[in-house]
Parts: C-alpha cells; structure tokens; sequence
C-alpha cells in the first residue's frame, strides 16, 4: 500500500528540478519520466479516496498532490513548484494517453486525422482517438512552438488554471491567454485536415 | 497542404507576431484591415492568419470543454485500473488487536472495513477506516494523532464513537470506530412511511447532535444521509464526525495556492458553495448541509439535481443556482418509484418551512443560521405555531437588532492610526498594516509545520458569522490556541517563540495590542534563552514586538527593536529578505507616526525596493500604497494619485481581476476620488475591489469589511442610505465578530452605523450609537484629537435634527474649535461649520450663524466646485441664515442653485432637502 516517493527519488527528482530552474533544459525531459511513474500512484490513492461512484482523475488535484509528495520542500523556492507543473502537466498528458493508446490497440490505426470536434457526446473509443490526435497533433505544434505547447498541456490535460499557467512557464497572463487560444486555432485547423 | 507542410518554426513565429498583434485589436473590420496591412506582400501568410483567426472564435467546440468532461469515460477507465490494484489484500489483515474481516463501504475516507477485535478479554466487531493518504512527517502524524484525540473526546450518545486509532506499517493513519447498525435518514423515513412532524422530530435532534459537537469546536464538514444513520430503534447515530478534517490535515500543509486545497473529500449534493470553492469552512457550512438534508427530507429530493453531471457543472449549479423552494420541487413528479407526495404536503411547505430552508441554504455563510442551535429554533418555532424569523428582515428590525447587540465593553489603551475617522473615508491604508502581519503570519505558517497545526485549526473555525452568536470567534480561537502552544511546548522554547511571534502578530491584527504586547515579550524572552541562537528567529520576534509597540503609540520603543532587527539580519547578510523588507516598512511607518513623511519615504521605498528585488511584486504594490501615504502627508497629492493609479495599472495588466491586492490597489484609488468627490468614478471601483476580494478571499475577510465601509460610505456621503443600508451592515456585523470594541475598523463601522440610522430617521439610535463611538475615541485618544472631534461633530448633527438645538450647540461648538486647533482637513472643518451655523440659524441666531456659514460654504466650493450636493446643502443654509438678516435677494440666488442640485440629486436625506423646501416657503412669505 505504500506509495511514497522513496527518499532517494524525492532528492532525485529535487535536484533535477533545482537543475531545471538553473537552465538545464535537459533535465525537463528527465523528470518527466519519474514524475508519470509517480503520478499514477498518486492517482490511485486519490481515487480510493473519491470513492468507486463516479470516479473520475481530477487532474488539477493530482498535479498539485504530486508536487506535495514528490519534491523535497525545504531545499526548493515556490517558483519550482511552477515550473514541476510543467512537467507533471506533459507527465499528465502521457499518462492519458498511454490509456487511450490501450484502448485502441485492438482497432489499429487510431488517432488519425481528421476530427471532428463539434460532436457532445463521444463514444470511449471515439474518446481515445480525439485525444491521439490531439497528442499527435500537439507534437507537431511542438516543432513550431515549444511554448505553446506548454501552455496547451498545462491547461488541457493537467486543467491548470490560466494563472497556474502563467506561473508554471514563467509567463504573463496575458500571454497565456493569447497562447491557449492560439495553440487551439491551431489544433482546429490541423486536426480538421 | 504543401505551404502547410513548408511552415517551420521560422515561419511560425511571423504568424504569430501577425496574430498577436491582430488580436490586440476587438474589432472584426479593424483586424481584417490590420491583416490585410501587414500580409500585404505575402499572400500565403495572409490566408494562414486569416484561416487562424477565423478558428479562433470556434465557440463551444470539444477543445473549450475540460477533458474530464469530454473523455468523462477514458477518465474513468483510467481511474478504475487504478483502483483495482488497490483493493485487493485487505480482508485477514491484522491492525493492532483487530483483524480486517470484509470491505463494506468505500467513500470519501478511503476504505471502510468490517474488523473484529480479537485478544482474550473479549470480542468486539468494529468498523475501521482505512485512510488511502499517508502521512508525510513525524510532524503531521502527530497532528493527526492530537486531532484524533479532540474527535475521541467528543462523547455524545447521538455520535459513533471513535474507538480507537493508528498507522499502519506503511505509513497510512486508520481509525477505529464504533460499529453502527441502522439506515441512512432519508431511506429510513421513506421506509417507515414518517409523516412531516415525525420527519421534522428526527431532524431537530440531528440539529441537536451537531451543535453539540460545535460547542466542542468540531466542524463535520460532510454531512449527507450515509453519515447520518438511524438504528431500528429509531435513534440518530452520526458518523465519521470532522474526520474530513483529519484527512484533509495535510492538505492545509499543503495548500497551493491561495484558497485551493489538494483535495477535499465531500459529496457535490451535500457541500455547501464555499467547500466547492475551497475557502474555509465553519459551522455555517454544516448548516448547509443540514438545510440540504432537511430539504430532502421535507421535499422528498434533493435541491440540486447532480447526479450524473460532470463536476465542473455540477459545482457551478451549487455556487450559482437557487434551487426551487421545497415546496415547488415537491409538487414536481419525482421519478425513481417513489410516492408523490400528497396534496396537503406540499401546502405545509408552503410559506415558513420554504423560507427556513432557503435561508440555511443561502450561498453567503454569512446569511444563513450561524448555527445549528438556530436553525433548530427556527424549526421548533414553526412546530409551536410562532412565527419564524427568516421572513421578517425588514429594514428597521434588522437595523434595530444590530443596536439593541450593540455592546461597549471596558476601555483599554490601543491606539493605532486613527487617520480614518479624520476625514470622510472609514478605511485608509495604514489599516493595511494589521492585515498583513497576519496574511505573514499565514505564509509563516506554511512553512513550518508547527505552526500551520496550531494556526490552521485555529482560524478554520474563524470564519463563522452573522446573527453575533458567535461561538467560535477568530479571538476565542486564538485563545484556544495559545493554552495549547503553553501546553504542549513546554519544553520546546526555539519553536515556542517563533509560534508566539506569530499569535502576538494574531492578536495584534485582531485590535488586541496589549495581548499581542504580552504574547510578544514572551517570544523574545524564549529565543533570547535558546543556544544557540536562531538570529532570524530572533529578528523576526524582535521586529514583530518592534511593530506591536508601534501599533500602541510607544515610539520611542519601536525604533530600538526595529533596529536590533536590521542587525541581526545585516549580520547574516539577509536584509535583502522578507524579514527586512519587512523592517524597513515599519521604520517607514514610524517615521511617518512621528510626523516625518520625509524620512518615511526613504525607509519605504527601502522596502519597496528589496521588495522588488526578491520579487515580491504584490508586497512591492502593498508598499507602494504605503509609499502613497507619505506622499499625501507631504501634500504631493498628484505624486500619490499618479502612484495609485500607475499601480493599479500594473497589477491590473499582470492580474486582471484575479488578485486581492488589485482590489486594495482599486480600493485606495477610490478613496482619492471619493475625497475629491467624484462619487461616480470611486462607487465603479469600491464595487469592483469589493467582487474581487469576496470572490478571491471569501465574503467573510478583512479587506471585504474595508470595501463595504468605504462603498457604504460613499453612497451615504450622497444621501443614498437605503442602497448604502447592506453595505454599512455587512461591514458592522463583520467588525463587530472580528476584532474588538477598541479596534479603529470597528469604531469606525459603528460611526457608519449611526450615520445610516440618522439618514433613515432613526435618530434615537443614532445618537447613542454616536455617543458611544464618541466616548470611546475619548478614552482612547483623548477629547483633543481629531478623530473624536469629527465623531463629536457628527453626534452634534445628528442632535439638531432630533431637535435637540442647546446640545446639538455645544456639541458641535467644541468639535469645531478642536478641529481647527488641531488642523483638521478643510472638508471636517467645513462639516461642523455648516452644522454649527444651520443650528445657529435655527436658534433665530443668523448674525452669529452667516459668517460660519459663509466659510463653510467657501471651502467646499473650493474642494467640490458648483452643482456638488455638499455645496448645494451649504447653499440651502447659508440662504436660511440670510432670510433673517433680510438679504433676501442673495437669499433667492442660494436657494436656487442649491435647491436645483437637491431636488436633482439621488439624495434621501429628507431631513436636509426639506430644509431647502421651508426655507423657499419663509422666502416667499416675505
């Protein structure tokens, strides 16, 4: 039952992340791998604390939860807690999509363009295959912009808020703001190709 | 397909300069011409913009809703693969002497298991809570295990006992609980076919358990009918009492963010709008939940209809909606097999028990029940035949029960900046200071966890409010608090001190000088004693007791312990810090107590630039508003104005809406236009700094009180005392169950008080409100100083209009010379001039009264300018005085253009237009 980060990985995943604040862009994309591992045990604990009705990831919850548990407090300033919510958002959106990818296994080929996202109600399988394509997409905006990358996970698979946003990735709000949007026209442009 | 392909991130970054700067602009036609403009070499570039933004306004699509909604069942999958790993392996688990037998529940504590207690002595079947959440720390499992013990004392024959508790190996805390047999409420009176009495019987002692468990300082925080059991025999058993609280202990360590919690166990049907937003909790919540339950029970389904909505609607419903009163819900077909309810029901709902639903169910804590106990009265009320007190709240009877509560205790010395009763404005900045001590005290106390387990239990329970009941006020926590740190850090100086620096600093906020002085000393004295010393520690203790005394007039003590302060921080190189920020803020507001706005400014702005420099932008902004005091104080007006609002328009640019110093930043801005009188300019900011505070900080804090005085105020300096009523209310209920009688915030609520009673013709009340406002600020700053002058002033008109001339005379005589002796602003002097002359005029005294009313009316001119409704009242008196001396033509003039302002004006202050009225009827009898 125990899913505590282990001392070791707590001190790992703080220095990687004090490296991170001091410039090392690298050790982004080594968080991003202790983070998810952890953040699907914390998702469990937070599950069986909501009960089995209903049970839904409250993502948001899950991101900040991680934070709390994962990193060692006392040698870290509040500024890196925003910037693990940059990595615990990609971890999030991994985490998603790894289920969705399961989910579609059996029906090869999903994911591919185009989507429609007018629809309100989509079947599971329909489910998994949006948000493929979404990750498949966002990895091409990636090539164009690495930034709003960032903000479009941030607010869409961690569902940080615009603020939490800003933080996370040093940004203004302002900025934030104009991103998201940008970043979704994007998304509707290619996903609908 | 092939341009598309070409893009690169080259390319991109031009498209997005185009786009940007497309979107600054709102209008359709000016963005195409923009567009049009700067793409008009590159066709290529202009279609991609242009198909961009044209995607941009793509309304409502699946990409503008949140994924938990959208993929609601991948969510869930994810969700349930997890869980399934983690129940697995609990029966034939021992846990202490118990032995886990079978799952029974699962819910919002994590698991719950059926375990018998197996040793020799005897055999006992329990139900044990197995907590999913670990504790982090030596620190928080021995909060867990106090919080424990609170809950373990709480004996009451209607509540499941807590038997017993522990952690297990791994870490995860359980809790071992009286096992209850029997059915949830509602199922049970469905079951048992219970009529409305019997129903409203079941419930009232559920009341009954639940107050009871408030006088003992517990909070349920989640209450629904599967906590709320009857047994066959018909009795109530309540469960899992303020065990939402043990669980959510460690998120209170952890909060990340202003008002958001980690995670909040609860049922969306039962949680009352503040859960939902995650702001504090109090009894009034529990009241809530209660009015869901009862709800429920009377209508026979629930107030909102949840079931099955995705969260993120489901809360917005709760925070958002009204829900149909009980009586109209029950009339509606309920579906699930379910007996409608019969036609004579429905009628009993009707009326009284609608409206005492409706009121426990208010969004506002602060309108509801305050607590269970009245909730309950209500009810018996209506069982009796009495009638209930939801449904009259008129004007009168609530203005009178906020007198007849209205209480003076014994004067003590506490005197802090009494700027605010000087001129027209009930709150100025230097009140900001007390906050921020405490809001320190807050961000302090995430840092260490000792302290966030006394001060976060403390001021949980310090939201509770309204109908001045007031079980647990933010004092009587804080007491509570401290017989604790005595008790259970007997041994433990080092954390001793910095625990009482922060409850001196409490206490000190709360108006309590001479407690917080006492609680002070005592910190200094403990980390002085320990070695070795914690200097930062130290210089936090010896500031903080430096701000107390500053906070009691003894300046010539502030400076000696401010400076040891800077010392011991220059030694360890940590002046560039919070702490001396810190410090160099209070040297700054000494200096300016003692009158030297000069050298207050370099200490400031000291501050503001460490302020700067460690990146503290919203502390940065505070000291501006700081900075903006000294100004004033040199006469640089324009300097300060310009500050304020260059200020407000950077907070507004990096914040928007959404932070609290935006609203204080607003606030104070407003107070500059409101003293100039530009009325209309000050009311769209009080009221905007008012929504932001209660949506950012909940309607229950500091700064909200501040924004209700100054907005009431405000509306009142215009006559509009029926629109100005809920404001002055609010801000003198809130006051009255948050600080103390000497607190200035309070005093200064009062005052308004008896203002708005003058304006709606209650002037008894409104006279000894005034009279013991006024006496107060004698005892506490003496009969001299200008605060109490303007109360005494105040008092004189309110006499005068109660006719009361020989009194209202010498009232207003005596403020007047002391406000001129004292140098009082031009617009106070201008007030009891007026006053003092329309008694005088009154008295047949217009020799006496003209030259008074002459100057008077001469300094508002200068101030306000013609067509301003304090001018025009001026006007209007000046011409009465005139009538009497014969000097009718100049008499006619006055009363014309003051009568015109007046009779246009939004003003109902009968009383003083009337004037104008009889003195035009005394005109034309000449």
């Amino acid at each position: 039952m125990s899913h505590e980060a282990s001392p070791q990985k707590k001190s790992e995943i703080t220095d990687l992340l004090i490296a991170h604040r001091d410039g090392d862009r690298e050790a982004f994309e080594r968080l991003v791998p202790l983070v998810y591992e952890d953040l699907r045990l914390i998702a469990r604990r937070q599950l069986a604390r909501t009960g089995s009705q209903q049970a839904t990831l409250n993502t948001t919850a899950l991101v900040h939860e991680a934070y709390l548990k994962l990193v060692d407090h006392t040698r870290v300033a509040g500024s890196d807690r925003s910037h693990f919510y940059a990595i615990a958002s990609r971890a999030m959106r991994q985490v998603i999509i790894d289920h969705a990818r399961k989910r579609t296994a059996a029906k090869r080929g999903g994911g591919k363009y185009p989507v429609s996202l007018d629809r309100v109600e989509l079947g599971v399988t329909e489910q998994a295959e949006m948000l493929i394509a979404i990750s498949d997409a966002l990895n091409k905006l990636s090539d164009l912009s690495e930034r709003l990358t960032q903000v479009f996970e941030c607010r869409y698979f961690a569902g940080l808020s615009e603020e939490e946003t800003a933080e996370a990735l040093s940004l203004s709000l302002r900025t934030v703001q104009r991103d998201w949007m940008k970043g979704k026209a994007w998304l509707r442009r290619e996903l609908a190709v | 397909m092939e341009i598309r392909a070409s893009t690169n991130a080259e390319r991109w970054q031009l498209i997005e300069s185009v786009l940007d700067r497309a979107l600054a602009l709102e209008d359709d036609l000016e963005r195409q011409a923009l567009v049009a403009d700067l793409c008009a070499e590159d066709d290529e570039l202009r279609r991609e913009v242009e198909e961009l933004l044209g995607s941009i306004d793509t309304e409502g699509d699946l990409l503008e809703m949140p994924i938990a909604d959208v993929a609601a069942d991948i969510m869930q999958e994810i969700a349930a693969a997890m869980e399934e790993v983690e129940s697995s392996g609990i029966a034939g688990r021992r846990l202490g002497p118990y032995r886990l037998l079978e799952v029974i529940g699962r819910g919002g504590m994590g698991v719950v298991c059926l375990a018998e207690r197996a040793d020799e002595h005897y055999e006992q079947r329990v139900a044990i809570k197995l907590m999913p959440q670990g504790l982090e720390s030596a620190e928080t499992e021995r909060r867990f295990l106090t919080e424990r013990q609170i809950l373990a004392n709480l004996e009451h024959p209607n509540i499941a006992r807590l038997l017993d508790g522990g952690v297990t190996d791994e870490g995860y805390p359980y809790l071992v609980m009286e096992l209850v047999e029997g059915r949830p409420i509602d199922q049970y009176c469905l079951e048992q076919r219970l009529g409305l009495e019997e129903r409203l019987e079941l419930f009232l002692e559920v009341c009954d358990t639940v107050q009871f468990a408030h006088q003992n300082m517990v909070v349920h925080r989640d209450l629904k009918p599967s906590n709320i059991m009857v047994t066959a025999g018909g009795k109530v058993r309540l469960l899992d009492f303020g065990i939402a609280k043990l669980l959510d202990a460690e998120s209170t360590l952890g909060q990340v963010a202003a008002g958001q919690t980690v995670f909040q166990p609860r049922t969306l049907a039962f949680s009352s709008p503040e859960q939902i937003a995650n702001q504090s909790v109090s009894t009034a919540s529990d009241v809530y939940s209660l009015g869901v339950l009862l709800y429920r029970l009377l209508a026979g389904r629930s107030p909102y209809d949840v079931e099955g909505l995705p969260a993120s609607r489901a809360e917005a419903l709760v925070r958002e909606s009204v829900p149909p009163l009980p009586s109209v819900a029950a009339g509606r077909d309920h579906g699930e097999g379910q007996p409608p309810l019969a036609r004579s029901w429905i009628k009993k709902l009707a009326g009284d028990l609608d409206n005492v639903v409706a009121r426990a169910l208010r969004k506002d804590p602060a309108q509801r029940y305050a607590t269970a106990e009245k909730l309950a009265d209500e009810l018996r009320r209506y069982r009796d035949g009495m009638p209930v007190l939801a449904q009259k709240r008129t004007r009168t009877y609530i203005a009178k029960k906020f007198v007849q509560r209205h209480r003076w205790g014994v004067a003590t010395a506490c005197v802090l900046a009494l700027a605010v009763l000087i001129g027209f404005v009930a709150v100025l900045w230097q009140a900001r200071v007390a906050d921020r001590e405490r809001d320190r005290a807050q961000v302090e106390a995430r840092k260490a966890e000792r302290v966030a387990e006394f001060l976060g239990g403390l001021f949980e329970a310090a939201n509770v409010n309204s109908e001045g009941a007031g079980q647990f006020t933010v004092r009587q926590m804080l007491d509570q608090g401290e017989a604790r740190i005595q008790e259970e850090l007997v041994d433990e100086p080092a954390v001793r001190g910095e625990m009482l620096t922060l409850m001196s600093g409490a206490y000190a906020s709360l108006g309590d000088f001479d407690k917080g002085l006492e609680l002070g000393e005592a910190a200094v004295k403990d980390l002085r004693g320990v070695q070795p010393g914690d200097d930062l520690a130290l210089a936090r203790a010896v500031s903080n007791l430096g701000s107390i005394h500053h906070g009691l007039g003894r300046h010539e003590k502030v400076q000696p312990l401010l400076l040891e302060g800077l010392d011991l921080l220059t030694k360890n190189e940590q002046v560039e810090s919070f702490d001396g920020a810190m410090v160099y803020r209070y040297l700054g507001l000494l200096e300016w107590s003692l009158g030297n706005p000069k050298a207050a400014e370099v200490n400031l702005r000291q501050a503001l630039r460490i302020w700067q420099k460690i990146g503290r932008e919203v502390d940065a902004a505070g000291e501006m508003n700081n900075l903006v005091g000294a100004l004033e104080d040199q006469g640089r007006w324009d300097e300060a104005f310009e500050i304020k609002q260059q200020t407000l328009e950077v907070l507004t640019d990096h914040y928007g809406d959404e932070h609290p110093v935006v609203a204080t930043t607003r606030n104070n801005l407003a107070v500059s236009l409101h003293t100039q009188g530009k009325y209309d300019q000050a009311e769209v900011l009080y009221r905007s700094a008012l929504k932001i505070s209660e949506r950012l900080l909940g309607s229950n804090h500091v700064s909200v009180g501040d924004h209700l005085s100054n907005l009431g105020r405000l509306l009142m300096d215009q006559g509009r005392f029926v629109e100005a009523e809920p404001f002055v209310l609010r801000a003198v209920q809130m006051r009255r169950d948050t600080v103390d009688e000497n607190h200035f915030h309070r005093i200064a609520a009062e005052i308004n008080l008896a203002s708005l009673l003058r304006g709606l013709g209650e002037l008894d009340e409104s006279i000894v409100l005034y009279r013991a406002s006024h006496a107060r600020l004698e005892s506490l700053l003496g009969s001299e100083h200008v605060a109490t002058a303007r109360a005494q002033s105040l008092l004189g008109q309110a006499l005068h209009q109660s006719g009361e001339l020989p009194e209202a005379e010498t009232q207003l005589t005596a403020a007047l010379r002391k406000q001129e002796e004292q140098g009082a602003k031009e617009l106070v002097v201008a007030e009891s001039l007026i006053s003092l002359g329309a008694v005088l005029g009154d008295r047949n005294l217009g020799v006496q009264a003209e030259p008074l009313l002459r100057r008077g009316l001469g300094l508002r001119l200068d101030s306000r300018g013609e067509g301003d409704w304090t001018v025009a009242e001026a006007q209007v008196e000046l011409a009465g005085a005139l009538i009497q001396l014969g000097e009718l033509d100049e008499a006619a003039a006055l009363l014309e253009s003051g009568g015109d302002v007046l009779a246009s004006d939004r003003s109902e202050d009968l009383w003083r237009n009337d004037r104008a009225g009889r003195f035009a009827a005394q005109l034309d009898g000449f």
